[in-house]
């Protein structure tokens, strides 16, 4: 042992220290962003179980000849002042053929059959749950920000961590439930967190790398191209195309499709978007991608002629695209179908389960060191247990047409006024 | 895809996660065992490649299968022995107390230079990268985006333990700085 490097246990008690105060800071707001993060991870079943066959579309991964045209019409035809509609492919027997208009109105689903007919989406619980995940349901751009603020603070948790615990991988296999609340709490929380190191790495930083995207562009954009954010993000977005509002019929997007996949051997869609639809000066972008690959697939751009204008290389070109296209699919966990993404509910919620005992753990020291702190531990387990209570009811609220984000702010509301009453009675008797 | 490169990947999981538990269990370390396991992991990526998947991928998946085997060992071993009697606290020490004993001031000194402070010099790094770096304009710019949040979390995790704020307002608001001026330029 006397050879050995060990770490001074004054850095070790700091690096705790870092690790208490992130963590006190950003637990409750991690914990959310976790919990619901790993229920996005089912988004396609929770999609099908919102609104099944026969009532939508059925699960399909072969579309007709002319069926992209159609569905992208018949959306246009709902939503005509649609500034841009994405058709997203079903590359999964989950999933079925999507079309997102996004216009002056906000953004509006529907889903396709395999012939082109759609119907609006109508799963406002799943839509409640990739909000809340994405953007805490606050308003552009705060809630992304938000959002990739904790993912950084999470990185942080996760790092000081690691620092703080210099035993953490020798001890890696031990696992003693016979102690102490925090004995037993630590212990799990410890396992957990070295055993999903790299799982909780890979999302915390491809999620915040998504959610801090708008603060890297806005500074790049102001300190190197006058503010000019569309320049910024050119290697990534593709090719503009001038708008010119002149009518025009659509191209052909199976055949654009068919171009993009004769680039691409043994390839399948992932995604077909057109911006200014309608317009001779609409933009169409055709994602194709294989199975073997992480990222994606390559973009191809069309204008409204169908004129191939750029490619985008995720798949194929800089490692800077592929890792980027890469990096959604880490995130997401949608690169393996069912299999893999049940995998990553387990261990995202094993990473759920770390940030709530991280509070407690703290908690029970603070209890050991005579500062019980009733009402913040009333307000914690109030948290930990409220907001997935709240949100199962949210989607049986869903089922009985009740406004989901209501009932589950609602909630989650009521149930942090009873723990602040209830913290507040444990609290009388000691006064 | 066969069912062969599959079975092999996760047997090689397995193996790994057994080889590192045999290593950590001995006194001594078991480097030439630790060495081992986390050969036969890293191998779990090459036997996935070898399955068809291309290694951006088989990378991705193979760093899943660990996690989930470890998992299901410390469920299986894990100590439930019952009575607090047996609970020693020499075992599993209590935590260290903490070191910083922070007035109100500081501590919103510390908060500052954790957050706003450390988001700029990272700001800073992440615009000299995107901007300067010697390469293609989508390696910078995604590299930048990367840094961003790594840098912010190493600023923040300083700021929050060293005990010397001055050194740490000093070097984050040069970083900033210079970094800063070196995009500009």
């Amino acid at each position: 042992m006397s050879g050995q490097w060990k770490i001074p246990p004054r850095f070790v008690a700091a690096a705790l220290d870092s690790h208490s105060v992130i963590g006190l800071t950003f637990s409750a707001l991690i914990y959310l962003v976790c919990l619901t993060g790993t229920l996005s991870v089912l988004v396609d079943e929770l999609k099908l179980l919102e609104q099944p066959p026969p009532g939508a579309a059925v699960a399909s991964a072969k579309l007709d000849a002319g069926a992209l045209n159609a569905a992208v019409t018949a959306t246009m035809a709902h939503e005509p002042s649609a500034t841009a509609i994405y058709a997203l492919a079903p590359t999964t027997p989950s999933q079925r053929l999507t079309l997102t208009a996004y216009g002056p109105d906000g953004e509006n689903a529907f889903i396709a059959d395999q012939h082109g007919s759609v119907v609006p989406q109508h799963t406002p619980f799943t839509d409640f749950v990739t909000d809340l995940h994405m953007t805490l349901t606050a308003p552009a751009p705060w809630g992304s920000l938000i959002v990739g603020i904790t993912g950084a603070a999470l990185l942080a948790l996760i790092i000081s961590g690691v620092l703080a615990h210099p035993r953490i991988f020798r001890d890696a296999f031990r696992l003693r439930l016979d102690g102490s609340q925090r004995l037993r709490e630590a212990e799990i929380h410890n396992r957990l967190s070295v055993w999903g190191l790299p799982f909780h790495i890979a999302v915390t930083l491809s999620g915040a790398l998504f959610g801090l995207a708008n603060l890297t562009v806005l500074t790049v954009a102001g300190l190197g191209f006058h503010g000019d954010t569309e320049r910024v993000l050119t290697p990534i977005v593709g090719p503009p195309v001038a708008a010119d509002s002149r009518p025009a019929f659509l191209p052909n997007l199976g055949a654009l499709v068919s171009r993009a996949q004769a680039a691409v051997p043994n390839s399948r869609l992932g995604y077909v978007g057109v911006e200014r639809p309608g317009t001779r000066g609409a933009r169409i972008t055709v994602e194709v991608g294989t199975s073997e690959r992480l990222p994606r697939g390559d973009a191809f751009y069309f204008d409204a002629q169908g004129r191939q204008i750029g490619r985008g290389r995720f798949m194929t070109g800089p490692a800077g695209l592929q890792v980027y296209s890469g990096a959604a699919q880490v995130h997401f966990g949608f690169f393996g179908g069912l299999p893999l993404r049940l995998i990553y509910v387990l261990l995202g919620s094993a990473l759920t389960y770390v940030t709530a005992s991280g509070f407690t753990i703290w908690l029970e020291r603070q209890s050991e060191r005579g500062r019980t702190r009733p009402r913040l531990r009333s307000a914690w387990r109030a948290w930990t247990r409220g907001v997935p209570a709240a949100l199962a009811v949210a989607a049986l609220a869903s089922w009985a047409a009740v406004p989901v984000s209501w009932t589950f702010w609602s909630l989650v509301v009521a149930a942090q006024g009873a723990a602040f009453w209830r913290g507040s009675l444990r609290r009388a008797p000691a006064i | 895809m066969s069912f062969v490169g599959p079975t092999l990947a996760i047997a090689s999981a397995t193996l790994g996660v057994f080889l590192l538990r045999q290593a950590w269990a001995r006194r001594g370390g078991g480097r030439s065992l630790t060495l081992a396991g986390w050969c036969v992991l890293l191998a779990g990526a090459w036997l996935w490649h070898l399955a068809g998947m291309a290694w951006d991928k088989a990378i991705a998946v193979a760093t899943l299968g660990p996690s989930l085997i470890a998992y299901l060992v410390l469920i299986q071993q894990a100590e439930w022995r019952d009575g607090r009697a047996n609970v020693t606290r020499t075992r599993l020490p209590s935590a260290p107390e903490p070191v910083s004993q922070d007035t109100f001031v500081r501590g919103v000194n510390r908060v500052v230079l954790a957050g706003p402070v450390a988001l700029a010099a990272a700001l800073g790094l992440t615009a000299l990268i995107a901007l300067r770096a010697p390469w293609v304009e989508a390696d910078r710019l995604v590299t930048a985006g990367l840094v961003l949040p790594i840098a912010w979390s190493a600023a923040a995790i300083w700021a929050t333990m060293d005990a010397r704020l001055v050194r740490v307002a000093v070097v984050l608001i040069a970083t900033t700085l210079i970094c800063a001026g070196g995009a500009l330029l």
